[in-house]
């Protein structure tokens, strides 16, 4: 008997024993933690997390306690991607090759700060697990902004009068040109597709990126309640669509939501209180136009037959 | 907060093959952060909250969900004698709160039960029997609460012995003409009383009865019916006029009917309805003037509008008063519309207005007569020292819920009497432990539910209902119905669906260990709320947190 809301692949993973333990130091209401025992309960006890400077760097707990219930080794922020290949590496060299090695790091460990090293790993195509948990600043250092912040985003150094003028880094894209085997976007609110999309990753190997939009209620300012409904509003606006890239060039919207308003999303958002009118237009104008590429990107046929 | 000495090997790391170095964190009572905490409770569902049998709805739609209709059919039992029947005739208030209104229309919840009786009557499904009560219980009448006390008794262990009249128990419910209730499920449903072992005894064929002796019993109970009430009407002594409830028994064997062909019935109960539907059956064209509002009479709506649509002509707030004859014929009623007036005194009786008298010609007037006290049968207090009950009954069909719940209720009482355990008559809902809250659809998630259309054409087509007295509804079959425990809600009530589990950023929340509930650990939630708001049935609930926090 299934009562699941989303189904069955949700329904056997969440009843699979957790391996994340409680009393972790997450805010109220923070989107990892859900996620994070979900990708645990996917990937096995048999796995080592590499994580920089961010917010789980704090929330697993003072040294030498450790709430994630798996070897997890902290590293300097702009290393992640290195250091998790070097796990790998050793893990290869005394002969053992079924250790899940991932990466859980933030947007400004990914998108800025960690960069270069995460571009070096995909190019690479290191046998790694890569999931960043996007909550859209540095949020742990004070709500900074970073390059995955989406555009018109009130942040400590984006003010209200001088929001951010720049669009969200398209990180996807980025990845797609490094040719890593797979790369997807997740949400919490789409568990069912977010399952799916570990479980194809740790079928997997070589570098394998999870891009988690990760609701921040300290952050955005919002509702520690609304959790979950921002993460589904994120996906029903397409401020944060739903797809996978397996290649670098085979493009798969995986969700295709029932729309919903932006302002909607806004609403419920402090970070976003002072939008004017002309400002959602632009916004949104904005995100259809990245829909439209999206999608043509996800409809072309898969090879040009040259 | 005091963290233990970490030791090394020991918690989660154990068992990884891996590295072994530190502790787990869950020496740290985060549950100490809150401000409000969650708490499941169910709350009632609006359609069993408005039902007057007090049905656990939910529950048994929860398992027509799944296809298991067993125990659907038993749950339903449990508290119900008579499924089937009202699955036929309750005017099933339980329908007009439902939240799915919102999403699709309301859940066909009639059609269901009526379905869940009849795969009782099938399969042959009995109701649990207990063994708690014994002792002689002798119940005086056979109306429907008069057998819903039995059934409850009897299923409590108590020997029960049913009173009544010669004809048996059917003539209550037989009343009801077959278009509504077809006979065959009256029969089975009466049937199913004497399978688990109540006794019925004739009281005599004459009346009035003698006083039955409570020698040898341990309770008697009285259910007498309620005598309909007569209306004031100058001249109802004249043969053109003839007794409701008669020809209402007589329209069933089809002889006897008024040769006449335009006939008015005056009153207010749907009594008065079911005759004029099966006399337009006959060929009659029929008038039926009420007394009260349309808002004030015990017509069913449902029914209302079916008599309506089939030709029947109602007339609210219009009273005949004078019945105009020329020897043994009947030439035309003199009649006057009424007001009701409201008060202390008058209570809802109307009041005829001067002045608005008219003459409306017809062949017959059919009403209520004043019966003969044919006595329902009583009990001689004399005969021994057993204590008596009493509880109303009625053979009104838009009251059969109360009637089976007021049944339920004196056979509660007689069994905290005669067991000397104090206990409240409990619906089944609040034996599940409800909360006092009705669950509305405000407090759902909307995200987790769709449109869902249900049902549309629940009855036959006019024409063809009129030719024959074959039941007017189309029944639902087996895929609908099952379609209907999926649209369902399950307002208020947690399945299980496990969405807080799922979202719950703190570990906080378990299935108890016999997989039948979810539990919260208060000494980790840091009381986000999340699980109070991603629940989508409103079965989990925040308040003010807790002054002390568990902490180990």
């Amino acid at each position: 008997m299934t009562n699941n809301t989303f189904g069955t692949t949700t329904e056997s993973v969440m009843h699979r024993d957790d391996i994340m333990g409680p009393g972790h130091l997450a805010c109220a209401g923070c989107g990892i933690i859900p996620m994070l025992r979900l990708l645990l309960k996917v990937f096995g006890r048999r796995t080592v997390v590499v994580t920089p400077a961010c917010c789980y760097a704090v929330v697993d707990g003072p040294f030498p306690y450790s709430a994630i219930g798996v070897p997890f080794m902290h590293c300097a922020f702009e290393t992640a991607a290195a250091s998790a290949a070097g796990v790998r590496a050793a893990f290869d060299m005394r002969g053992i090759p079924d250790v899940n090695v991932i990466v859980l790091a933030g947007d400004g460990g990914t998108f800025d700060i960690g960069f270069q090293a995460l571009s070096g790993a995909a190019e690479r195509n290191e046998n790694i697990v890569y999931v960043c948990y996007d909550n859209e600043a540095y949020m742990n250092t004070g709500i900074q902004r970073s390059s995955a912040t989406p555009l018109g985003a009130w942040t400590t150094t984006t003010p209200e009068q001088a929001p951010k003028a720049e669009s969200k880094k398209d990180i996807g894209t980025i990845m797609a040109g490094h040719r890593i085997p797979y790369f997807a976007t997740t949400s919490m609110a789409y568990p069912e597709d977010m399952l799916a999309k570990f479980e194809k990753a740790k079928a997997m190997s070589g570098f394998r990126m999870i891009h988690y939009h990760c609701s921040c209620p300290t952050g955005w300012k919002a509702d520690s309640r609304d959790m979950i409904g921002l993460a589904r509003l994120a996906v029903q606006t397409r401020a944060f669509p739903l797809y996978e890239i397996l290649d670098g060039e085979s493009w798969q919207i995986t969700v295709d939501p029932e729309p919903a308003d932006l302002q909607e999303y806004f609403r419920i958002q402090g970070r976003y209180r002072h939008i004017q009118p002309n400002q959602l237009t632009e916004i949104e104008r904005h995100l259809d136009k990245e829909w439209k590429t999206l999608s043509r990107k996800a409809s072309a046929p898969e090879s040009s037959g040259r | 907060m005091t963290s233990p000495k970490p030791v090394a090997g020991k918690g989660a790391f154990q068992d990884s093959g891996v590295v072994k170095s530190v502790a787990s964190m869950d020496w740290n009572p985060t549950g100490s952060w809150k401000y409000l905490e969650p708490f499941y409770e169910d709350w009632f569902a609006p359609c069993s909250h408005a039902c007057p049998a007090g049905n656990d709805i939910v529950t048994w739609l929860r398992f027509v969900e799944e296809g298991r209709y067993q125990e659907a059919a038993r749950s339903l039992l449990n508290f119900n004698p008579f499924p089937a029947t009202l699955g036929c005739v309750c005017p099933h208030p339980c329908e007009t709160p439902c939240n799915r209104k919102a999403l699709g229309g309301a859940i066909a919840i009639q059609s269901v039960e009526r379905f869940l009786g009849e795969y009782a009557i099938e399969h042959d499904v009995m109701p649990e029997l207990e063994t708690s009560g014994s002792g002689r219980v002798v119940i005086a009448g056979a109306g429907p609460a008069a057998l819903s006390a039995a059934y409850f008794l009897r299923l409590r262990g108590y020997d029960v012995t049913v009173l009544d009249r010669p004809a048996g128990p059917q003539t209550g419910l037989l009343s009801i003409p077959a278009f509504r209730l077809p006979r065959r499920i009256v029969e089975a449903e009466y049937d199913r009383l004497r399978r688990i072992g109540i006794k019925f005894e004739e009281s005599g064929p004459d009346a009035p009865r003698a006083p039955f002796s409570l020698n040898g019993h341990s309770a008697g109970l009285v259910a007498n019916l309620a005598e309909p009430e007569t209306e004031a009407i100058e001249g109802l002594h004249h043969p053109a006029v003839l007794d409701l409830v008669r020809l209402l028994d007589m329209t069933r064997h089809g002889s006897g009917l008024p040769s006449g062909r335009r006939l008015a019935i005056a009153g207010s109960r749907n009594d008065a309805l079911d005759l004029a539907r099966s006399l337009v059956r006959e060929g009659h064209e029929v008038t039926v003037f009420c007394r009260d509002a349309k808002a004030d009479a015990s017509f069913s709506k449902e029914d209302l509008a079916l008599a309506a649509e089939e030709g029947v002509r109602v007339e609210f707030l219009t009273a005949v008063c004078r019945i105009l004859f020329d020897g043994d014929r009947l030439q035309g009623l003199i009649c006057a519309r009424t007001r009701n007036v409201a008060g202390p005194v008058y209570g809802r009786a109307p009041i005829r207005i001067v002045g608005t008298e008219f003459t409306f010609e017809v062949d017959h007037l059919v009403t209520s007569l004043p019966s003969p006290k044919n006595g329902s049968p009583f009990v001689d207090a004399s005969t021994g020292l057993a204590p008596v009950f009493e509880c109303p009954d009625s053979l009104d069909s838009a009251s059969l819920g109360s009637a089976v719940s007021n049944g339920r209720k004196v056979a509660a009482e007689i069994h905290a009497h005669l067991s000397g355990a104090a206990q409240p008559a409990m619906t089944p809902v609040e034996l599940r432990g409800v909360g006092e809250e009705i669950a509305k659809f405000k407090d759902f998630n909307e995200a987790y539910f769709r449109i869902d259309p249900g049902p549309s054409r629940m009855w036959r087509d006019r024409g063809e209902r009129l030719r024959d007295f074959d039941d007017v509804r189309l029944t639902l079959s087996e895929p609908a119905i099952r379609r209907e425990g999926s649209r369902c809600f399950k307002c208020g009530t947690c399945t299980l669906c496990g969405n807080c589990e799922l979202f719950c950023p703190d570990n906080s929340i378990v299935l108890a260990t016999d997989g039948s509930r979810y539990e919260i650990r208060q000494q980790y939630c840091k009381g986000c709320m999340v699980c109070v708001e991603e629940c989508p049935r409103a079965a989990i609930h925040s308040r003010r947190a807790g002054v002390s926090v568990e902490t180990r």
